[in-house]
């Protein structure tokens, strides 16, 4: 027998075009750097981890199915034949939860209601303008990379929309405007989106470090007295804003749906349903997020010509989104007479709670003393309303551009 | 030309619906804390009428 046929993750590897092939092994190895980055926490390990895994996996594990097709008994995520994708959840492992929870975006539902959970409002209700000024400072790559996308890149309308959230820096978001405008390119879309978003962790402090002098980082908050919001006041605001924006932007729904549905859990202060979401939803979204990832990256869907412009174009939305928010919270430093810290800014590019925490961390390495969080959560969660109203708005004005 | 038309128009109407929020948040925390304050006069006045012991 031919050692080829028998061993069939060499036998293709040997056997098919050479880009494949090396696009292959550069996964492979991709996935062991991205296990290695994340266990050492330079990239967000709960979603890297897995997702590493994932991706050297389903490389490696490539076969002959039948008529000489090369695949893998993982996930087919091109598939769109119903009677196909019947047989292909009885094959393949994964293919249930790719198709029944990720790209249904029942996964990402659940992360925003995890994430919902996780954030207190209470400087965003305290401080409304100020939250939500640097926040759409911070949407400024959502907004440039469409135009950019369009006219430098030739990418159609939808694309161009889908590659732009990026901008957000919110993965939900990301792979639900993708699924909604771009289906087609959804794999690559949040492929990237998620990646980029673990370089946020690596790239961010740089950006902060050059465009915000020391003496400025180190900046501490003057108040007359803490802000104080009650549970009931939060609770109150869930319920209401989350109709509110359901009536104006129905095609985020769910999305806006989990997340005030996450806020309201933690404001009511149910113990059960709190530690539930929060140690058990959360963690097992995340885990299945990156894994499903991971194991989406196989050569064969990733390297096609279409990838090249969205990696570029997902780093500039990023960058501009970054230097975006930095210039929004410059904007509150000067509008409140110089009593803002700057670093904040960042953090209005949303990334729950990454980009908060990247500001504090920043801030505490200029001057120990100084404490930020509390203000860039309210940045950090008004990111996340500015993210879901600007998607919303591309999902509902593009296709009416056709 | 469009695209950035297009571009622009979302920003825009991000910056109308985000103003408004921020404007719902206000008048909802203005009306909740005059709703609280309100509490303890309407209960000075029902003891005053005997209906709370």
């Amino acid at each position: 027998m031919d050692v080829l046929t028998l061993f069939q993750g060499i036998g293709t590897l040997v056997m098919a075009e050479p880009k494949i092939a090396i696009g292959r092994i550069v996964l492979v190895l991709l996935g062991m750097v991205l296990v290695y980055m994340g266990a050492k926490k330079y990239l967000e390990p709960l979603v890297m981890i897995p997702m590493g895994f994932g991706m050297s996996a389903v490389n490696a594990g490539m076969l002959f199915l039948e008529a000489g097709k090369v695949g893998n008994l993982l996930i087919d995520p091109l598939v769109t034949e119903t009677s196909a994708l019947v047989s292909i959840l009885q094959i393949d492992a994964f293919q249930p939860i790719y198709t029944f929870a990720f790209s249904n975006n029942l996964i990402a539902c659940i992360v925003f209601m995890g994430i919902g959970v996780l954030c207190d409002i209470g400087y965003l209700l305290a401080k409304p303008f100020t939250s939500m000024m640097i926040a759409m400072f911070a949407e400024l790559g959502t907004i440039l990379t469409f135009p950019i996308a369009v006219n430098l890149f030739g990418l159609k309308n939808e694309a161009a929309a889908a590659i732009s959230i990026v901008g957000g820096a919110d993965g939900p978001l990301v792979l639900f405007s993708s699924l909604m405008l771009a289906p087609e390119l959804f794999v690559p879309i949040t492929v990237i989106a998620y990646l980029y978003l673990s370089l946020c962790y690596g790239g961010y402090p740089y950006l902060i470090r050059l465009l915000i002098p020391k003496e400025l980082r180190g900046k501490k908050i003057k108040t007359a007295s803490r802000p104080q919001v009650t549970s009931q006041e939060k609770l109150m605001f869930s319920i209401i804003a989350c109709t509110v924006l359901c009536f104006l932007l129905p095609a985020a729904a769910p999305l806006l749906l989990c997340f005030f549905l996450g806020v309201a859990i933690r404001e009511s202060g149910e113990k059960n349903y709190i530690s539930l979401i929060e140690s058990t939803f959360l963690y097992a979204a995340t885990f299945f997020l990156g894994f499903t990832l991971g194991i989406l990256c196989d050569a064969y869907t990733l390297l096609n010509p279409t990838i090249l412009p969205l990696l570029i174009l997902g780093v500039i939305a990023l960058a501009v989104s970054g230097v975006g928010g930095i210039i929004g919270g410059y904007a509150v430093y000067f509008i409140s007479h110089r009593n803002f810290n700057p670093t904040i800014g960042i953090a209005g590019v949303s990334c729950v709670p990454s980009t908060a925490k990247i500001a504090q961390h920043e801030v505490t390495a200029a001057k120990k003393s100084t404490l930020i969080i509390q203000y860039a959560m309210g940045a950090c969660v008004c990111g996340v309303m500015t993210s879901a109203v600007l998607t919303g708005l591309y999902i509902t004005i593009i296709p009416m551009l056709r | 030309m469009e695209a950035i038309s297009v571009a622009l128009t979302i920003y825009a109407l991000g910056f109308v619906i985000t103003f408004l929020i921020a404007v719902m948040i206000k008048l909802m925390m203005f009306t909740i804390r005059l709703l609280n304050r309100r509490k303890p006069d309407k209960i000075d006045e029902a003891l005053l009428e005997g209906e709370v012991s």
